[in-house]
């Protein structure tokens, strides 16, 4: 049991060693943090977020760096 | 009149000190976030030579250009980064913040920008999830948040505890665990 982007890394890195990923056991929803009641910001930050993952610019992002779309579901 | 030169001072100082969180409107105003991050985690905030590069640095960029703002950029040690938010240093900070009730109570949190968790890695394919994990013998690594979640969510039959992950990755190798 590790971390979902550890074991990526781990198992391209060692192709030959046969480790098999297997699923999500829990998930950790990380985002951004801004000053506490800050909501203003967090809104529009929100907001502009979810317009990337609208228009393809977020995905483009995680297939760069993950070959896949990270976002959550 | 001295007297109200004295509370005038009191206030003026007051107010010197009292500093409050930036608003979006006074940041587009000023044209600039101030994003604050580690750059010691790649892939996801990290330095390529000097400059600062990763996923959550091309995200952040991208939505403060959809908001109309350029950013400012900040790398200070971890542990610095949600303090320094509620001392009004920078206005946001961006760096794999795993959203939990406990640091929520000195920040406020955005939506997420990626969703990680704890993975199943196992040498035989049939070990996947969960479930499969029932009567088996699990690594993970010490201190880390996957010890009690594995326990919270499996009926495994035995954890064992590694200082590193590539030691507990060396006993699935080695199959003295299943997991």
């Amino acid at each position: 049991m590790t971390d979902r982007f550890v074991a990526k890394e781990v198992a391209a890195k060692n192709p030959d060693a046969g480790f098999k990923l297997g699923e999500l056991i829990f998930v950790e929803r990380v985002a951004s943090a801004v000053a506490k009641g800050n909501t203003g910001l967090a809104d529009a930050w929100n907001k502009a977020l979810a317009e990337t993952m609208a228009d393809g610019s977020y995905k483009a992002v995680s297939q760069k760096y993950f070959n896949e779309d990270v976002r959550c579901d | 009149m001295k007297f109200f030169k004295v509370i005038a001072t009191a206030v003026a100082v007051c107010a010197a000190f009292s500093v409050q969180a930036r608003t979006i409107e006074a940041i587009q105003k000023d044209g600039k976030i101030l994003i604050a991050t580690e750059g010691q985690f790649a892939p996801f905030n990290y330095f390529k030579g000097t400059t600062l590069t990763g996923f959550e640095v091309d995200v952040a960029e991208l939505v403060a250009k959809k908001m109309g703002l350029k950013v400012q950029w900040k790398t200070i040690g971890f542990d610095a980064l949600l303090t320094g938010l509620k001392q009004d240093r920078w206005d946001l900070v961006i760096a794999s913040h795993a959203i939990t009730d406990e640091r929520a109570k000195a920040v406020s949190f955005t939506a997420p920008h990626y969703c990680s968790g704890g993975l199943v890695v196992a040498m035989d394919p049939a070990i996947r999830n969960a479930k499969d994990l029932a009567g088996k013998v699990v690594a993970v690594q010490t201190g880390t948040s996957y010890l009690e979640n594995v326990q919270k969510v499996a009926n495994i039959k035995d954890m064992k505890n590694f200082p590193t992950d590539v030691g507990a990755r060396s006993a699935l190798v080695s199959k003295r665990v299943d997991a």
